[in-house]
């Protein structure tokens, strides 16, 4: 497994405040990983961390395998980042703004290129002549994601990048994130949970500046599935048969969700035991009238993340 | 060296062109202009009467001193933006994540700068051919005095520039090295007022119309080299300081 970005031990203290309290972090290359956690738990501490705009107080950092700390002109070029607010000079045109940054993080004439590609990946190229100052917020975005990518880093950190931005723009730049996977590992930090079940490989969830779960997102859901709940449509659910699945040793509980007329009803089942009770739920639901529908119900990352950081 | 040189010139490219599509060096250019252009005609009207001075002594040397006193006001208002404008618009991260080190970006920002202010100086130089109409030969002292006037202006704008990593506002980073700068002058009045002659020249020494006299007179010496430099180093130092300080 090649790592893009590897955080070990980490620690970042202020006085008074430890920040950070051993991170560990792992992203895959060529993946898009979501870093989530509530205000203040940690995200843009680690992250300034991984752009190298801050030291941590102990611990490793590596950037492609290099060692960051150490080695940390090299690591410069191989890392972009977007910030929350991104930072861009209102009076400058789009095409002068990217060609700057590009000349700052390479040096080199020999490697300041045409930006006209990486304009038109992140669509940007029909602004190219105009003031960055003058854009709507979804192009400011845009020309920020560009400043991350000029100058060819591998690895892309983005720091809130949807915030402010309407639906639209939401969907645009989901796209893109989307579309830049291909060459890039993107390391996304947002507070819009479904994008990021949409679009993630991975996740990690921080609070307090300790990670509490990494993983895929179904393996960070199937560690919350010690309680399994199925959902059904049944038409004759009655109250003796409520009565019935309440006494059975594995039923957690039993709610009624939404009555579609008299006889339908939508209901949760939550169930305690690891053993699979489905067919023996089936069963009798079968048979004590018509089942419509039946499915398990899978948690929904908004619900996971609100357990994680309670 | 070269490329470390190479990322200095691409900074300076950037500000030079901020600055110049900026309105505020052409209102500053203006008002300069006119205060210098004024006090010239007024010095070298008066010069007719001073029949016992030279043309240097009547006007070079008080223009050139008002000069200098007028920059005490300018510098911190050119630099002001400097560092407060990038930290209000987010993009020092953009600098501080780039190849650029401390010493490059406080280095490119202090010489745009100053090539600002050697502009608003050149506009100046239509005083020594109006006094050259009248016979005026001492081009050496012109030269030094030109020499002082932006070696003087050069210290203004290593405060200003520290100033302006201090605040995040523009009033405050303005007054902030306005106020240091003021302090440094007053040094200079403090030592004439000391009855202790040694102390009174340490005094006197540490203030920068002291070594910018110097070059106005023609006597400059090593020591004011020195100073001069010493002085820029150690508010870019304070500065490479400011910056890192967010790392802290």
């Amino acid at each position: 497994m090649t790592l893009a970005i590897e955080l070990r031990n980490v620690v970042k203290e202020y006085p008074g405040v430890v920040a950070l309290d051993g991170v560990d972090l792992k992203v895959k290359k060529g993946s898009i990983h979501g870093f989530l956690g509530p205000n203040g738990a940690g995200k843009s501490t680690t992250m300034k961390i991984i752009a190298g705009l801050i030291p941590p107080t102990s611990g490793e950092v590596y950037i492609g395998g290099v060692d960051a700390l150490k080695d940390s002109k090299a690591v410069k070029s191989m890392i972009g980042i977007l910030p929350e607010t991104p930072p861009l000079y209102m009076n400058m045109k789009v095409r002068d703004y990217l060609e700057f940054c590009q000349k700052i993080n390479t040096l080199d004439p020999k490697k300041f290129g045409p930006v006209d590609a990486i304009m038109q990946k992140c669509g940007v190229d029909d602004v190219a002549h105009r003031l960055i100052g003058n854009l709507s917020k979804g192009y400011k975005q845009r020309v920020g994601m560009a400043q991350a990518m000029v100058y060819g880093a591998e690895t892309i950190v983005l720091d809130e990048p949807t915030v402010g931005l309407d639906p639209n723009a939401i969907s645009e730049m989901r796209n893109l994130i989307l579309e830049l996977k291909k060459e890039h590992t993107i390391l996304l930090s947002t507070h819009q949970l479904h994008e990021v079940a949409r679009i993630c490989d991975e996740i990690t969830i921080i609070n307090k500046g300790q990670i509490l779960r990494t993983g895929t997102l179904i393996e960070v859901q199937s560690e919350f599935s010690s309680v399994k709940t199925y959902e059904f449509i049944h038409e004759d659910f009655s109250d003796e048969l409520k009565k019935y699945l309440v006494q059975q040793d594995y039923v957690r509980g039993v709610d009624i969700l939404h009555i579609n007329d008299d006889f339908q009803k939508r209901v949760r089942v939550h169930i305690n035991s690891d053993k699979d009770h489905r067919a023996e739920l089936l069963n009798y639901l079968a048979r004590e009238g018509k089942l419509l529908e039946f499915w398990e119900r899978k948690l929904e990352l908004e619900e996971i993340f609100k357990q994680v950081v309670q | 060296m070269m490329t470390y040189l190479r990322a200095i010139r691409i900074l300076v490219a950037k500000e030079l062109r901020d600055s110049f599509y900026s309105p505020v060096v052409y209102i500053l250019s203006a008002l300069f202009c006119l205060s210098m252009g004024w006090l010239f005609f007024n010095y070298l009207y008066a010069s007719k009467e001073l029949t016992d001075q030279t043309l240097t002594q009547s006007v070079l040397m008080p223009i050139f001193g008002n000069m200098n006193f007028i920059f005490l006001f300018l510098a911190p208002i050119l630099t002001m933006r400097s560092f407060t404008e990038e930290r209000k618009l987010h993009t020092l991260e953009l600098l501080l994540t780039s190849r650029l080190d401390h010493f490059q970006i406080i280095a490119a920002k202090l010489i745009s700068n100053f090539l600002m202010a050697a502009f608003m100086i050149s506009l100046t130089f239509i005083f020594p051919i109006i006094l050259s109409m009248s016979g005026y030969d001492h081009w050496s002292i012109v030269f030094s005095s030109y020499a002082g006037i932006l070696l003087s202006i050069f210290c203004y704008l290593a405060v200003g520039l520290f100033a302006s990593s201090m605040s995040d506002n523009f009033v405050v980073s303005a007054l902030l090295g306005f106020s240091i700068l003021l302090g440094i002058m007053l040094l200079s009045l403090t030592g004439n007022a000391t009855q202790n002659v040694i102390l009174g020249q340490m005094v006197k020494y540490i203030a920068i119309p002291y070594h910018f006299e110097s070059f106005v007179t023609g006597g400059m010496r090593s020591y004011n080299f020195v100073y001069i430099f010493s002085f820029i180093g150690f508010f870019v130092y304070l500065t490479h300081i400011k910056l890192e300080s967010r790392r802290w």
